[in-house]
């Protein structure tokens, strides 16, 4: 194979490895590496191919022979016609508006604060927890119904941004930055108490700390359309539906 | 090409890479931009109140956003340090002698190693201790009054009544000894003054 | 080849030289300018040392509220009353009238104002300061490296009877009169721009050194007089016996009397950031050492006395590779190659240590002041550890590259050759692990598709752990390119050749694993403490694996044939870029360290202790400060050659002809 054909293949070959977390988990590499990754494997390949002056001489004989060979005229022709029209092709691609949005650093789950105030009390949140968890294990068939009931609730209120499966993705969630949160998984609510659930729901995205960065979260403040108990009960009904568990207290 | 020319063609284009990715490629982050930032001036604790001039001293002077802040992980949080008081000045592992939640505060600030946090300590032989610094020594000094303000922030941020007392007193002359700053037990007042300081807040 | 270089040799001391143009610069006329600049040194500094008006503006600076705001300490429950230091500045102005206070020796430091700062229309002070400082520490870098390995090359020279080292040597001291002397007019530039543009800083700080400064311009004159007997002196001396001795011993004063220069400066910038014996108001408590002997006096004099080896090396091998590229004789593409290699050999070989020298420091930043190492290392600066891993790692690669283009010196390089590959694969990945960021720029689509800051995978590249390892292998591996280079033109004759391969190459692969699972185990499945402490034996394994290579290497090759003859000058020219890189790179990386270093004391002159009050009191951002850095490097780099090209007018034709 000719070695500048490999070099081609080397940084393509680095190119679709970069990506394919992206294609095929989801879990894209961002681009802002990618570009500086394949700097640097362009850069080594091509310090490789020329630290021998054979190898040299072997990759860069085909550009040489493009520029000077005269029976590769017609070639050179259409290279140098192409050439430019693939730079103005990148250039536009570069200034062609979109509308992602700025970038900004966000913590996801930021602190709570020690005491909420509603439903006209006040609340210790370090120390708050379910009235309705002990039912799982005094009363079974109350808790399952208890659980329906969250089940309800949730319906016709959440599934529209936390979707149907819980997993964050639903009517309205691509229109939203941030995202609604999925509840599947073992790195959201499984990670947090139920007392933080609460709050959540409870204050939504005006609730949340000015120390925890720049949030535009469209969560709306629960308090004024659900009572206390309902909102217990969509948290017993959203960790039963995704199989977790909420966080003991431990501190 | 004259070897020369090609020689400062290549610098020039690699100084001209580095500073490209440097302008381009690293986010411009927290250093108020490359534009001039007006002085800021930090008001009195008697115009601002305890709590907000608490909350200049929390990012600003006093620094303590720059470890307890929850995107580092570096240092617990402090929005329910207040509420969690008693259960840490009355725990085995403490060792300091508060007796309640302001004492407790105070002390930590000057004295970080009496109470550790699970998994926020380092080993110092057998000792664990806090990473934390003297807030009232060293580059970050705090006097008396601004420890009491980051005291009045910090349980206005756990949504607590504001029960500290900010120290007030007269000061004569003959009271100005040439001591070193003082350990934890006594705490240096400073009077207030206009100052200029850097917000470093999340 | 021999008879040419001895011809050359002899022809570099003939008269012609010295009353060459180059002779403006390169003798009496730039000491006589030197000692001029000394002199006015001296006077300015001793102006200012005394107690003078800058301390005037102090006294109306502090606002009302500071006398009539009084407080009694209270912490705990206990409202006792306790003895407490003065708490304003006046208070404290007052207490030193009286009797207790008198015991103080320095003045405190004044409470600045914007009115305290002079303006200049159309010039911005920190901008002009800034170049300024950077160009003489570039210059004194420059300076003060030379010496260290010209004494060095001397001596080797001397040693071996190799008359290549001497005429390098004496090529390069020639060259260090002429930036001596450029060294001292930025210097004064600095002086002066300091003095214009920030009078009540200089007036404090030469408060609390002033004898320091005094023996300061000592040492300078010391420094002077023996870098000129030094030079002018190399012809006459070069007897090879007694007298060449004493030249030596001259070398080493010269080199002894540049580094105590350099230390003493360095106390003075380090006070301004780890300040010492010194009270809370600035005033000097005891003596000037306790303040010279602050906290990160010594971590700094052993970074930059390394770095400054390296540096020197680097900008001599981008000379001779620029002179190897004008070349026109084979002599002369011998005698510049082989003065490119060793001096890319010395500045590679310097450059090793310093991520240790700057852990060091780094280290002790931390331990002075939490909050002056978290700017530096997480906060505001983090990236710019992104920019400095880029940098070094593309001083790795051009280390690398020149060994793999050396190998082409001789025929039996061919034999290696096709290892390059496999090295250039492991380098690739150390490096993107290197300088993968830990806080990543996310765009919004990625942000929600990773759902948060972090990515899943490559967080955990991001840690100090993998960085740790992945320069420990990228080291190791570099170290295995300049093996194979040294293999390149020999074959061992010793019948347990093989052998002995096969034990070094397992010595290599069980140092990886090693460091691997060290980085790896310790890294990330144990809790914080071990993080750190892991990087130790990590170092101590590339070490070990470094000396015991070189031992078994030793022994292989102690009786061996040469294969293929090797040959100074054979390298392809492109190879002598690489040398070219090294030496900009340093030289951007330098400014931009240095501008770190400083920057982390954010608004303060002297941290803690004296606040910059002045309009530009706040941190510029990376991109700026990496334009101005630029600047700075392409001034330098043209005075550079500016600097080469007149010490070479008068030696025109000699290797040539």
């Amino acid at each position: 194979m000719h070695r500048l054909l490999k070099f081609f293949l080397i940084v393509l070959g680095a190119y679709v490895l970069l990506k394919l977390p992206g294609l095929f988990f989801g879990i894209p590499v961002p681009s802002s590496l990618v570009l500086l990754y394949l700097f640097f494997v362009a850069v080594v390949t091509l310090l490789v191919m020329t630290s021998t002056e054979a190898s040299a001489r072997s990759l860069f004989a085909p550009i040489v022979a493009i520029v000077e060979d005269p029976a590769l005229v017609r070639r050179r022709n259409a290279i140098f016609a192409v050439l430019p029209v693939l730079a103005a092709l990148v250039a536009y691609q570069v200034v062609l508006p979109d509308n992602e949005a700025n970038i900004g650093f966000r913590a996801v789950h930021p602190a709570p604060p020690a005491l909420m105030e509603a439903y006209g009390k006040s609340f210790d949140l370090t120390t708050l927890e379910n009235p309705l968890r002990p039912v799982e294990s005094t009363d079974p068939v109350r808790f399952a119904r208890l659980v329906k009931e969250g089940g309800d609730i949730y319906y016709s209120n959440c599934l529209f941004c936390h979707g149907a499966k819980l997993d964050g993705r639903g009517h309205y969630a691509h229109a939203l930055d941030p995202r609604p949160l999925t509840f599947q998984g073992v790195d959201t609510i499984a990670q947090l108490q139920e007392s933080y659930v609460f709050w959540r729901i409870v204050k939504g995205g005006p609730g949340l700390p000015k120390q925890s960065g720049p949030w535009a979260s469209s969560m709306p403040v629960w308090e004024a359309e659900l009572s206390e108990e309902e909102v217990w009960k969509v948290i017993l009904f959203i960790y039963d539906y995704t199989g977790n568990r909420p966080r003991e207290w431990s501190r | 090409m004259n070897n020369f020319l090609k020689i400062a063609l290549f610098g020039g284009l690699l100084i001209l890479f580095f500073t490209l990715f440097s302008v381009y490629y690293v986010p411009d982050i927290g250093t108020d931009g490359s534009g001039k930032r007006a002085a800021r001036v930090v008001l009195p604790i008697e115009e601002v109140g305890p709590v907000a001039y608490g909350e200049e001293v929390y990012y600003g002077r006093g620094g303590c956003a720059h470890c307890h802040d929850s995107a580092g992980g570096r240092a617990p949080l402090l929005d329910s340090v207040v509420a969690l008081a008693p259960s840490r000045y009355g725990s085995a592992g403490y060792t300091g002698n508060a007796t309640n939640v302001i004492g407790y505060l105070s002390e930590s600030m000057t004295e970080p190693s009496v109470y550790v946090v699970d998994g926020y300590g380092t080993l110092l032989g057998k000792r664990i201790v806090s990473p934390m610094p003297d807030v009232s020594s060293g580059p970050i000094s705090l006097d008396a009054v601004e420890i009491a303000a980051v005291i009045a922030y910090l349980q206005d941020m756990a949504g607590l009544e504001v029960t500290v007392e900010i120290p007030q007193a007269e000061l004569s002359p003959d009271e100005l000894l040439p001591v070193d700053i003082p350990k934890p037990a006594s705490v240096t007042p400073k009077p207030i003054e206009t100052e200029q300081s850097e917000r470093k807040g999340p | 080849m021999g008879s040419s270089v001895n011809h050359s040799y002899s022809l570099l001391y003939n008269k012609r030289e010295r009353v060459a143009f180059g002779g403006l610069w390169s003798s009496p006329a730039s000491g006589a300018l030197s000692l001029v600049l000394l002199l006015l040194t001296v006077l300015l500094f001793g102006l200012l040392t005394l107690p003078s008006a800058a301390y005037a503006v102090s006294s109306d600076g502090t606002s009302d509220t500071a006398a009539s705001v009084t407080a009694t300490a209270v912490t705990g429950d206990e409202g006792a009353k306790l003895k407490v230091p003065p708490t304003s500045f006046e208070a404290y102005e007052a207490q030193r009238a009286s009797k207790k206070g008198r015991k103080k020796k320095g003045p405190p430091a004044p409470v600045l104002e914007a009115k305290d700062y002079p303006e200049v229309e159309g010039i911005s002070p920190r901008v002009t300061v800034w170049l300024a400082a950077q160009m003489h520490l570039w210059f004194a870098a420059f300076v003060l490296a030379v010496p260290i390995f010209v004494l060095i090359l001397e001596a080797i020279g001397m040693l071996t009877g190799d008359r290549r080292y001497d005429r390098t040597a004496y090529e390069f001291i020639r060259v260090s009169i002429t930036a001596y002397s450029i060294t001292a007019i930025t210097g004064g530039l600095l002086l002066l721009s300091l003095i214009v543009f920030y009078p009540a800083v200089m007036g404090y700080m030469s408060s609390v050194f002033s004898s320091s400064m005094l023996g300061y311009g000592l040492l300078f004159f010391v420094e002077s007089i023996t870098l000129y007997i030094y030079y002018y002196g190399w012809g006459v001396m070069n007897d090879g016996g007694g007298l060449k001795r004493l030249h030596l011993l001259i070398g080493l004063l010269l080199n002894i009397s540049g580094t105590a220069l350099m230390f003493i400066a360095n106390a003075w910038v380090t006070f301004m950031m780890s300040p010492a014996g010194v009270d809370k108001f600035g005033a000097l408590k005891g003596g000037v050492f306790a303040a010279i002997n602050n906290h990160l006096w010594h971590p700094m004099n052993l970074h930059r006395f390394v770095a400054n080896i390296a540096y020197g090396g680097s900008i001599v091998g981008a000379y001779a590779a620029y002179k190897y590229l004008s070349s026109r004789t084979e002599a002369s593409r011998a005698h510049y190659d082989w003065m490119g290699y060793t001096a890319s050999f010395i500045a590679i070989g310097a450059l090793l240590p310093i991520p240790f020298a700057g852990y060091w420091l780094t280290a002790e930043i931390y331990s002075y002041s939490q909050q002056m190492g978290i700017t530096l290392m997480g906060g505001v600066f983090g990236w710019l550890f992104i920019v400095q891993a880029v940098l070094i790692g593309a001083l790795f690669l051009a280390a690398n590259y020149y060994l793999w283009c050396g190998m082409g010196r001789t025929e039996g390089g061919a034999r290696y050759t096709r290892y390059i590959k496999y090295i250039a694969v492991v380098l690739v990945l150390s490096f993107l692990v290197w300088f993968t960021p830990h806080n990543l720029v996310l765009t919004a689509t990625e942000t929600s598709a990773l759902g948060g800051q972090y990515h899943p995978w490559l967080k955990s590249l991001g840690l100090m752990p993998a960085k740790n390892t992945a320069v420990n292998i990228m080291v190791i591996f570099t170290y295995i390119s300049f093996l194979l280079y040294r293999r390149a033109g020999k074959a061992s004759t010793a019948p347990w050749a093989k052998q002995a391969t096969a034990v070094e190459v397992g010595l290599f692969g069980a140092a990886i694993a090693n460091i691997l699972f060290l980085g790896v185990y310790y890294g990330y499945y144990t809790d914080n403490v071990y993080k750190v402490v892991s990087s130790v034996p990590q170092v101590l394994t590339t070490l070990v694996v470094i000396v015991g290579s070189l031992i078994i290497e030793w022994a292989i090759f102690r009786r061996s044939n040469t294969v293929g003859g090797f040959k100074w000058g054979r390298m392809p020219d492109r190879s002598q870029y690489a040398l070219v890189l090294i030496a900009v790179s340093f030289t951007w990386l330098m400014g931009l360290m240095g501008f770190v270093r400083s920057a982390i004391r954010q608004n303060w002159h002297v941290y803690s202790i004296m606040k910059d009050a002045s309009a530009e009191a706040y941190t510029p951002s990376i991109a700026y400060a990496a334009r101005v850095v630029s600047v700075g490097t392409i001034i330098f780099m043209a005075l550079i050659i500016f600097i080469f090209w007149l010490s070479s007018l008068g030696k025109r034709d000699e290797i040539e002809g």
